[in-house]
């Protein structure tokens, strides 16, 4: 390699390390915010069975952990939600205190993550976080026609 | 001759005004062929949807089939270039697979809100119908990454 190339490399990092830090700045907070929806949704949903659904509760814990990755990766971290910290949505889930509750209020729990991840895939810039975020995007969409009762009409 | 130190002394002056100046960033391919791709895709999972004779899921996969094939005109290319296929009622459940690993790598080379709440919406809408078909065929789905690569 010349030293005009080294030069040339050196200039082209430099040139792009703003947009970038920037960039995962803001993808940072979204994925921190999206963990902690997942946290409290996994609180929620634990030792629930729902029609339609395997174990959200276990597949919560699972994008939470695939959420806290791609933290990692950009050099963050961010602590356990507690219990009172639960959003409303997932609140609303964990007390309510008959099927139909539990039904109406974990439809509405995902339709309200589905409004989130939507907002995070318009947002995320770094193309592994986007997938990550796409792909919970459609497990919820998943979980929200399978809750709605929307049986498939033949 | 510029000397060695002068060179360095240049160079870092250079990339200290460059790390003070407007941000760049490096454009994503084009998304055409991932559009095509996810067309293609969608026209499967749809011929599948109508041989099981679902005819709301195939319905609406129609309609995202529509607005793909729009969305590829108006970026001036030809919808037909994507695979059409029939039939492929055994084949339902891997075709919805793979229409939404289409969609999810459709998004990052889509830009801007509209764009990205456009490849938002196909994957959201596409993976419900996808539960709602494998549901009615005793398969519902299981997977907290539906449209991870595989």
């Amino acid at each position: 390699m010349t030293r005009r190339q080294v030069f040339g490399a050196a200039l082209a990092a430099a040139l792009a390390r703003p947009a970038l830090a920037a960039a995962e700045d803001r993808d940072g907070d979204i994925v921190k915010h999206l963990i902690a929806r997942e946290e409290a949704a996994a609180y929620a949903y634990r030792g629930l069975r729902l029609p339609g659904l395997d174990d959200p509760a276990a597949q919560d814990t699972d994008h939470a952990k695939a959420l806290r990755t791609q933290l990692q990766a950009i050099g963050r971290g961010t602590s356990p939600i507690s219990v009172d910290q639960l959003d409303t949505a997932a609140r609303r889930l964990a007390e309510a205190s008959n099927r139909d509750q539990r039904l109406a209020a974990a439809a509405d729990l995902e339709a309200d993550l589905i409004a989130d991840y939507r907002s995070a895939v318009i947002a995320i810039f770094e193309p592994g976080i986007l997938q990550t975020v796409a792909t919970i995007l459609a497990c919820h969409a998943q979980r929200r026609a399978l809750l709605s009762g929307a049986s498939y009409p033949a | 001759m510029v000397g060695r130190r002068a060179l360095l002394l240049g160079g870092g002056a250079a990339i200290l005004a460059a790390g003070c100046g407007k941000d760049e960033r490096v454009s994503p391919p084009a998304p055409e062929p991932a559009l095509l791709r996810s067309l293609a895709a969608e026209r499967a999972l749809g011929a599948a949807m109508a041989t099981l004779e679902m005819r709301l899921l195939s319905a609406r996969s129609r309609e995202r089939s529509e607005k793909l094939a729009s969305a590829l005109s108006e970026r001036g290319r030809d919808p037909h270039e994507a695979l059409d296929v029939t039939g492929g009622g055994n084949e339902a459940l891997p075709r919805g697979r793979r229409a939404l690993e289409a969609y999810v790598a459709l998004l990052p080379r889509l830009q801007g809100r509209d764009e990205r709440s456009f490849g938002a919406d196909l994957l959201a809408q596409a993976a419900a119908d996808v539960a709602l078909m494998g549901d009615a065929l005793g398969t519902p789905p299981d997977d907290p990454f539906p449209g991870t690569p595989t």
